[in-house]
This record gives structure tokens, C-alpha cells and sequence, in this order.
């Protein structure tokens, strides 16, 4: 709906309102709160052990001085003082300091604003039919101010076009703002009509007095959890909110931000790691190493001073079935987890032995049975692994990987044992004129061991950081290794130095979207990350904290449309990648059934699914919030706030 | 940059020491050198760790000493302070963490602070069980510290906190002296005690270290001292207050005062746990004990005097007699 087509079907009104904050300017960040990261940014320039956690902070002492300010009247609004003096109390401030955090988040609050076209084409039209206009806002700025943030938007609003909360003892929220609106213009509610962004306080509450309504949440869209909020977040916050003003839909959103940014800082990280050591080669292992492979190759055209880089098809079962030696009792677990029942044939095939016909193939056993099965038949498993290795090194030599000198191998995560295996396998081939060193964006606890084989680095996160932390990676590993994938099958072994690739769905299907655009966003974004070009982020700004935040956003607090967005995709979990796999997002049913222990749910999400996004879509639908809610009871790591105090 | 060198001691522990150099490598402060002493393990398998360790790219410089015979836990730190030069030194225990800022913060700070002897930064227990190669965090909580509890009253009580919080300047060895290698057990807090009366221990609030604690469902062999060994922690505890009740710092009995702090520590403790108040009848039971020690002490050293200065005696015997004494 247009400006002229809204105003054209409330022929009777005589006032337009209109909320000020996302419904006629907004601000170049992707939600309030990161304006106070904006500020933490700039007072960390001045003593940074001091301003730590401040953007954290500001919005905690925003909600102790509304707690305060509720418990002397129903009606009254605080005001950036009160905010101030709060804030001053937890972080011990004085008035010089007081004054300045006030007149900072002034400056700041006026530097990032934007008009919104909507808002603003509507004041335009509204004038134009000669209609009154009156900014309604609760707020805790007083009205000069707001009229400032006009202003700098390029609207023509003064102090005397606006009616606020903080100055007039009422609050748009509960409704008591509106006789102040009444009283001032002298109208009947029926002769205004006013637009704005909440349901409930730009929607029902008016409407209940008379007054017509337009609530236009579009600039909503890119608003998650207000206390995640501190400098860290800023590339991606100043993504979304691009991609919010422009209208663009989840599926870009996804990728051009969070996803692109966890690229970008594959590439950034193994670029400076490789630089530094003097690499004579870089390798993107895996399905996931595809897309960093593409961008490393534009950031390679750029600095031709870069060592070369290879994509390097490589899997789980393809690194274990080589690196074997011996196949016993404790070796053949590596093969068979505990949990697992599968067919004698699938089962031959975990080790590259045909299914023999006096086995009986399509019989399902469990793990016991499955192991003896295997060790029964050791000698010729054995065999095949030996000669997979022979053909799976020719491959590697092909690459370079088996080139003196040092390595980089990338990859996303998140125990190291893929990679480890492989930099030992080379390293012993080659008697030690090969080295290795990995660069992950993640690892979590299991990765521990592996780095008494070789270097591992965790570009975003290690087990060397909180267990809230580790535990908040492992919510999210399904969702960003199955979108960050190559367009082809996992590798399944050699035929004449050619990969083998398995026959199973690679690409994710999207609900409404299609992953090859997306892919192609995430590259061309990352590109131009890499390479300096992007409008708001910076090659220096992608580091350890920025990608960790992106994944955090994206990742532990989705919003509803991208939930909706990737709820159809599949994650494959099984070693021999056979099967339909697990969707990233629970359905309800993976809840279990009715009176199921919640650790038992907890766990099933955990090893099986997103679990952000599991939990965001059942406390979205009917019946299942009260299972989140229980899980979040349950391992409070779970909570969306993932900004630590 | 300020030089700081990290004493590592390592026996037999190869996946947390690989995990401990992590820590190391990752530490933005490059102006480091490492040494590691492999207390009488197989020197293949350090070798092999340290050489996969990524230290080498790190930007610090590190060395390996091998000892064939293990020593005790105080000697192969001597012998490590005394292999390197640097302004400052660190204790890295193999089986903890660091954050990677770790070293950039708390050299600022002692480079801030010249009266400072030590920096000690806030910290995290983390209880972590380990089977064969396995290792896994099971629980994490904040560990108790500030300001108080790195004064000399605040430490001479008990172990405040553990050595991969600190950092040391190194001029303190020559001040105070090293490690006392007769100790077991418990030598950083002996030294620690000694150092924060040369120097002030400053408190760095933000979160910078992570001292892990295998649960006791864990091997046995990478079992920390202070679990394994609690019964060794309390006798050297014994043995230590022991030793200070022979001495005095600042005429008043150091034994003492660590019993008196000792109590009044437990009894703090108990309050947070907020568990029943019984370590009051020990501060009675303490401080009884502690008067009369003191009281004893005193009557032993007039009558040591009145022995070599009869008139002495004569005239404290009078005052004694009179109640003014």
C-alpha cells in the first residue's frame, strides 16, 4: 500500500500520527540496542577495561529505571536521565561521566538515523491533503531531541510536531497518551488516523479508543534478542539493516550477512595464517571448504603473493577407512557408533566391502552384531583401506598436498579429527617434509586430542572458551554445515585419481528459496568483504568476535522468517551418508512423546537438529512452547541471551 | 613489549599439555618464551606434542628441558626461572587456560603499576572429566577472588588462587628468593606469601584464566594435586604454619596470623555457601588458642629477660603484681 492509497481510504481524517522509530526514521543498525554497542565501541577508543560490557549494561539499567519508574506511577515514562543515573550506579559514574554518556547516545542516536520512505512519503501526502501531523512516540528523549533525529533524517518535524511519554506522564502502551493527544488538538478519535510499528500500542489499544489504524512492521524484521548487544555485532548489524531498509527477503538476508561473514572469515583467517607461516599451500577440505575456496581464489587474483590453493575432496570416512591400520576391536568403533542398527550391507560398506551373499544384507543389526561382522572379515577390510590409501595419496600428490613445506588445511569444524587425520597421514608419507595446521571456524571440547597431532585453530570459538560457549556451538553446527556446503555429494573414494562422489541430495532444499542463488550471494558478498569493497564492513573488522557474533545471531537467535526459511532443510549425520537425514529444525514431534523426559528431549535436539532454530520454531506454534520453555529451564546455556555479562 | 617468561611442568599428560600449549600459541602478547620442563616423562612424547603444538608460528620462542629424574613440582620451576631471563614470569600449569588476551592485560597492568609486585586476573573453575584421551567440561563456576584475598592478611590463610592467574614481576626472585623446593605442595603459596610482602598483588577483575579440576570419576593419573593429593595439601599446610610460628613479620607471629586468617577465612566461606555458621565456635577455639600462645610467649620472654637483667625481672615481676603489666 502507498502513502496516497492509505490516506485515500480514511477519507474522514484530519490528524495523521505517526509512531517516530521504525515507522518514520530508522536507524543504520539492526535494532535500538546497537546504537549503545556503537557507544561502547567509541568508549572502549577512550579506556577500553573500563567501557567493557557497557552496551550490555545500558540496556539493563533501561529496564531497572522502567521497573522503578512503574512501581511510583502506571503511566509515567522514564527519561534518559533516570536510564543514566541507573547505569550510573551499577558502573560507579560521576556527574562529568553521566553527562557525557547522555549527550554521547544524543550524538549517536542522530548519526545513524534514517528517514524511512514509507513514514516520510506519508508526512509529504498527509501535508499535502492539508492534514495535521503529530509524532506519538514513547520515548525516554525529550522532544528538542527527537525533533533533532527528525531533522537529521531530512524530515521537517519540530518539537512542537511531537507528543512523547517522557514528558507527559503517559504512555502510548497503555493508552493514556492519547488524551494528551486529544486535549492538544481538540479532535474526535475518529478524525485521526494513526500508522505505526507495534500491534498492540499502534494497533489495538488506539483502535479500542476509536482511532483508525495502520500498524507496518516492516522495519521490524531484522530486530532479535535486545540484550545480545556489544561491538561485536556490528558488521552483521550493519548487514541487516541494509537488507532490512532494501526489503530484502530472508534468503539474502542469510546470506549476504551471517553466512557471508563466516566465509569471509575463513578466508581472512587462513589467508593471514598462511602469510605468516609462509605456506606453500592452501587447502579447503570438505563440503564445507567449497564457497571459502571460491573466495580465497578472487582474494588470490587481487595478491598473486598468496600461496596456492586447492579444494580438496576429502570425508570423514574417506580419512578414516585410509589412515587405517589394523582393524580390532577398538579401531572397528570408529566405524559403528554404539547407537547405531543398520543393515549387514550398509554396514560392509562403512569399510568398502561388498555385501557377501550368505550375510544376508538387507538385515538390520545392531552394533555388536555389525562390528563382528566387519572383524570377521578384517583381513580383506584391511586390504581395501591399504589400497584406498595408495589412491586416495596419488590424489593428494595431485594437489599439492604432499608438496614439502607447510599447510593449511580449512575446514569448518569442530572436533579437528578429519583434518588431523589427514595432516598425520601426509606428514608420515612424506617422513615429515609435509606440515600441517588447521584452520576451523569452530571446535568444541572433543577437539582436544587432536591437537597433540597438529595445530588446530578455532576462528571463532575452541574448547578453550566458556563451556556456555562450546555448548552454543554445538547448537548451531548443523545449521551452518549444511548451508555452507559444496553443490556436489561427499566424497566416497577413488577411481583412477578421480573423486567418487555419493549419490545422495546435496544441495539443501530451501523452503521458497533456492541455494545456488544464495551460494552465489554468499561468494560475491564474501568477495567483496575480503577484497575492501563492501559498503559497511571492513577486512580488519572480521575477526574472532565478529564471526562469533554473526553465528550467534543467525544462529541462536533466529528470527520467525528464517526459521521458516530453513525449516525443509536436511542435515545428512551418517557415516556412510545414506539416508533422508535429520531436518536442521525439530519438527514437534521431536519433542517425543507426551511425558518424555526433557533430557531425553534436550539430547535428541542436541545430537539431531539447530537447535535455535528448533526452539524458536515450537515456541512459535501451538502446543510446543511449553517444551522450549522447559528446555531452557532445563540447560540455561539455551536462553537467547548468548552476551555474557 | 615486556618480556614474560611461562614455566610449564608437564609429566605424563600429553592431550592437556597439547591443549595448555594451545593456550600458550594463542596468546596475543608475542614478546614470550615458554619453557617447558618434562619432569622425568618419556621425552618422545612432549617432544612429539611440542612439535605439533603450532608453537613454533606463535611468535614466542620456547624450550624443552628434560629431566630424567622427576623432581618436585617447586624445583622444576627453579630450574625453569633459571634457564630464562625476562620482566616478568608465569606459572602455566599444564592442565590449564588461558584467555588468549591473558598475557596483553596483565603486563599492561604491571606496566601501569610499578609498585605492583603481581597481577592476578579474575578466573573460572572448570571441572572436566577425563577417560584415556577423552576430555570433556562437566560444570564451570566463577572462582572466589578480589581485592582482599590478594593481601598478605588475605593470603597467609590459605591458597587464594591458582598459579595460571598470576603474573609475576621477575625482579621479585631476586628479592625474596625462588620456590622453596622442600614444599611438596602448596610452594606458590609459600612464594606468594613471601612476594606480596615486597610487593602489592594487583586484582584484574576481567576474566582471563581457567583453572581446571578433573572430577574424581576421572583417571587417576591426570588427577590434580590438590584433588589426588588432599591429604599432602593439609599436612604441607601443617608443616607451613609450622615453620612460621618461628617467625614475625611486623613483630607479630606469622604462624599465627595464619591461623587466625585461616579461620576467619572458613568462616567467610561458610557465610557465602551460606551454609550453618560452625566455623564460629572454631574462630572461639581458635582465638582462645591464639591468646594463649601469645600469653605464653610473652611470659617466655620476660622471663628469658629477667634471667639476663635480673632488675628487669624485679621490675616486671612488680608491674605483674600491680596488674599494670
Amino acid at each position: 500500500m502507498t502513502p496516497a492509497q492509505l490516506l485515500a481510504a480514511h477519507p474522514g481524517v484530519r490528524l495523521l500520527t505517526l509512531d517516530l522509530f521504525d515507522t518514520l526514521v530508522t536507524r543504520s543498525v539492526a535494532q535500538p540496542t546497537h546504537v549503545f554497542a556503537l557507544m561502547e565501541r567509541d568508549l572502549a577508543g577512550r579506556d577500553p577495561g573500563k567501557w567493557q560490557g557497557f552496551a550490555r549494561e545500558r540496556v539493563l539499567a533501561e529496564r531497572r529505571a522502567r521497573r522503578e519508574a512503574a512501581g511510583i506511577s502506571e503511566h509515567s515514562d522514564v527519561t534518559i536521565e533516570d536510564i543514566v543515573r541507573e547505569l550510573a550506579a551499577e558502573l560507579g559514574l560521576g556527574m562529568a561521566e553521566r553527562s557525557m554518556l547522555v549527550e554521547l547516545e544524543k550524538q549517536t542516536e542522530i548519526a545513524v538515523t534514517r528517514a524511512v520512505p514509507f513514514g516520510a512519503g506519508l508526512v509529504a501526502e498527509a501535508r499535502g491533503r492539508g492534514l495535521q501531523v503529530l509524532v506519538v512516540s514513547d520515548n525516554y528523549m525529550p522532544s528538542v531531541h527527537l525533533a533533532g533525529v527528525a531533522a537529521a533524517a531530512g524530515l521537517d518535524i519540530t518539537e512542537a510536531d511531537i507528543v512523547v511519554s517522557s514528558e507527559n506522564g503517559a504512555m502510548k502502551h497503555d493508552g493514556s497518551l492519547w488524551s494528551v493527544v486529544l486535549a492538544r488538538t481538540g479532535l474526535e478519535p475518529r478524525e485521526i488516523l494513526h500508522v505505526g510499528d507495534l500491534a498492540d500500542a499502534d494497533g489495538t489499544i488506539p483502535a479500542r479508543l476509536g482511532i483508525a489504524t495502520h500498524v507496518q512492521p516492516a522495519m521490524r524484521v531484522s530486530q532479535r534478542e535486545p540484550l545480545n548487544t556489544s561491538p561485536a555485532i556490528l558488521p552483521l548489524s550493519f548487514i541487516e539493516a541494509a537488507n532490512r531498509d532494501s526489503g530484502a527477503d530472508a534468503a539474502r538476508n542469510v546470506a549476504t550477512g551471517a553466512f557471508a561473514l563466516v566465509v569471509a572469515g575463513q578466508v581472512i583467517d587462513a589467508a593471514s595464517a598462511a602469510r605468516e607461516k609462509g605456506a606453500v599451500g592452501v587447502h579447503f577440505t570438505s563440503r564445507d571448504g567449497w564457497l571459502a575456496h571460491r573466495v580465497y581464489g578472487e582474494l588470490r587474483k587481487s595478491d598473486p603473493g598468496l600461496p596456492p590453493h586447492t579444494y580438496t575432496a576429502v570425508s570423514r570416512s574417506l580419512v578414516w577407512r585410509a589412515s587405517l591400520g589394523s582393524l580390532d576391536g577398538t579401531s572397528v568403533t570408529r566405524f559403528i557408533g554404539d547407537d547405531e542398527r543398520l543393515t549387514r550391507a550398509q554396514a560392509c560398506a562403512r569399510l568398502g566391502l561388498p555385501s557377501l551373499p550368505h550375510e544376508r544384507g538387507d538385515e538390520i543389526v545392531d552394533a555388536v552384531a555389525a562390528r563382528a561382522l566387519l572383524l570377521g572379515r578384517a583381513a580383506e577390510a584391511e586390504e581395501r583401506c591399504r589400497s584406498l590409501r595408495a589412491e586416495y595419496l596419488d590424489y593428494l600428490a595431485h594437489q599439492g598436498v604432499t608438496a614439502p613445506g607447510h599447510h593449511v588445511l580449512v575446514d569448518l569444524g569442530w572436533t579437528g579429527s578429519v583434518v588431523s587425520s589427514l595432516g598425520k597421514m601426509v606428514t608420515e608419507e612424506t617422513r615429515g617434509a609435509a606440515t600441517f595446521e588447521a584452520r576451523l571456524v569452530g571446535l568444541y571440547w572433543d577437539a582436544t586430542p587432536h591437537r597433540s597431532v597438529m595445530p588446530l585453530h578455532g576462528l571463532a570459538v575452541d574448547e578453550l572458551c566458556p563451556l556456555a560457549d562450546n555448548m552454543r556451538l554445538l547448537g548451531v553446527i548443523r545449521l551452518f554445515e549444511s548451508l555452507l556446503t559444496a553443490p556436489h555429494g561427499t566424497v566416497t573414494g577413488f577411481r583412477g585419481g578421480d573423486a567418487e562422489w555419493s549419490a545422495g541430495a546435496a544441495v539443501p532444499g530451501l523452503r521458497g528459496a533456492d541455494w545456488h542463488e544464495m551460494a552465489e550471494q554468499i561468494v560475491e558478498t564474501a568477495a567483496n568483504m575480503v577484497l575492501d569493497r563492501h559498503p559497511s564492513v571492513r577486512p580488519a573488522e572480521i575477526d574472532r568476535s565478529t564471526v562469533w557474533a554473526a553465528m550467534m545471531q543467525l544462529g541462536h537467535t533466529p528470527t520467525a522468517r528464517e526459521v521458516a526459511l530453513l525449516s525443509a532443510v536436511r542435515h545428512e549425520t551418517a557415516l556412510d551418508h545414506a539416508g533422508p537425514g535429520d531436518l536442521l529444525v525439530a519438527e514437534a514431534a521431536g519433542a517425543g512423546p507426551a511425558g518424555a523426559r526433557i533430557e531425553d528431549t534436550y539430547d535428541r535436539l542436541l545430537r539431531h537438529s539447530w537447535l535455535g532454530g528448533s526452539l524458536a520454531s515450537w515456541e512459535a506454534s501451538d502446543g510446543c512452547p511449553a517444551t522450549a520453555m522447559r528446555v531452557r529451564e532445563h540447560q540455561p546455556w539455551t536462553d537467547p541471551v548468548w552476551v555474557d555479562g | 613489549m615486556s618480556r614474560v617468561v611461562i614455566v610449564m611442568r608437564t609429566y605424563e599428560r600429553p592431550v592437556l599439555l597439547a591443549r595448555a600449549l594451545a593456550s600458550v600459541a594463542s596468546q596475543t602478547h608475542r614478546d614470550r618464551h615458554l619453557v617447558i620442563v618434562n619432569n622425568g616423562g618419556d621425552p618422545a612424547v612432549v617432544e612429539r606434542v611440542v612439535g605439533a603444538s603450532g608453537l613454533a608460528g606463535s611468535g614466542g620462542s620456547h624450550e624443552t628441558i628434560h629431566l630424567e629424574v622427576r623432581t618436585g613440582m617447586e624445583a622444576a620451576s627453579n630450574r625453569a626461572l633459571a634457564s630464562a631471563t625476562g620482566d616478568y614470569f608465569a606459572v602455566h600449569d599444564d592442565d590449564d587456560v588461558w584467555h588468549p588476551e591473558f598475557l596483553a592485560v596483565t603486563t599492561a597492568r604491571l606496566a601501569a603499576e610499578p609498585g605492583a609486585a603481581a597481577v592476578v586476573t579474575g578466573l573460572t573453575k572448570v571441572m572436566e572429566t577425563m577417560k584415556g584421551d577423552k576430555v570433556w567440561p562437566v560444570r564451570e563456576e566463577p572462582f572466589w577472588l578480589n581485592e582482599g584475598r590478594l593481601t598478605f592478611r588475605g593470603m597467609i590463610g590459605a591458597n587464594t588462587f591458582p598459579p595460571v592467574a598470576a603474573l609475576f614481576r621477575s625482579s621479585l626472585l631476586a628479592t625474596v628468593g625462588m620456590f622453596d623446593e622442600s614444599l611438596p605442595v602448596l610452594g606458590d603459596w609459600e612464594f606468594n606469601v613471601r612476594a606480596v610482602r615486597a610487593g602489592r598483588f594487583v586484582y584484574e577483575p576481567r576474566v582471563l584464566a581457567r583453572y581446571h579440576v578433573r572430577t574424581p570419576d576421572s583417571d587417576r593419573t591426570v588427577a590434580n594435586s590438590i584433588v589426588d593429593g588432599e591429604s599432602l595439601h593439609r599436612s604441607t599446610k601443617l608443616l607451613l604454619q609450622d615453620r612460621w610460628l618461628t617467625e614475625t613479620v611486623d613483630g607479630v607471629n606469622k604462624g599465627l596470623l595464619s591461623l587466625q586468617a585461616q579461620a576467619a577465612g572458613d568462616a567467610e566461606e561458610a557465610l557465602r555457601h551460606g551454609g550453618p555458621r560452625v566455623a564460629d565456635t572454631d574462630i572461639d577455639a581458635v582465638a582462645s588458642r591464639v591468646v594463649s600462645i601469645m600469653a605464653t610467649r610473652r611470659l617466655h620472654r620476660r622471663l628469658w629477660r629477667g634471667v639476663r637483667r635480673p632488675a628487669h625481672g624485679l621490675r616486671a615481676v612488680r608491674r605483674m603484681i600491680t596488674g599494670r603489666g
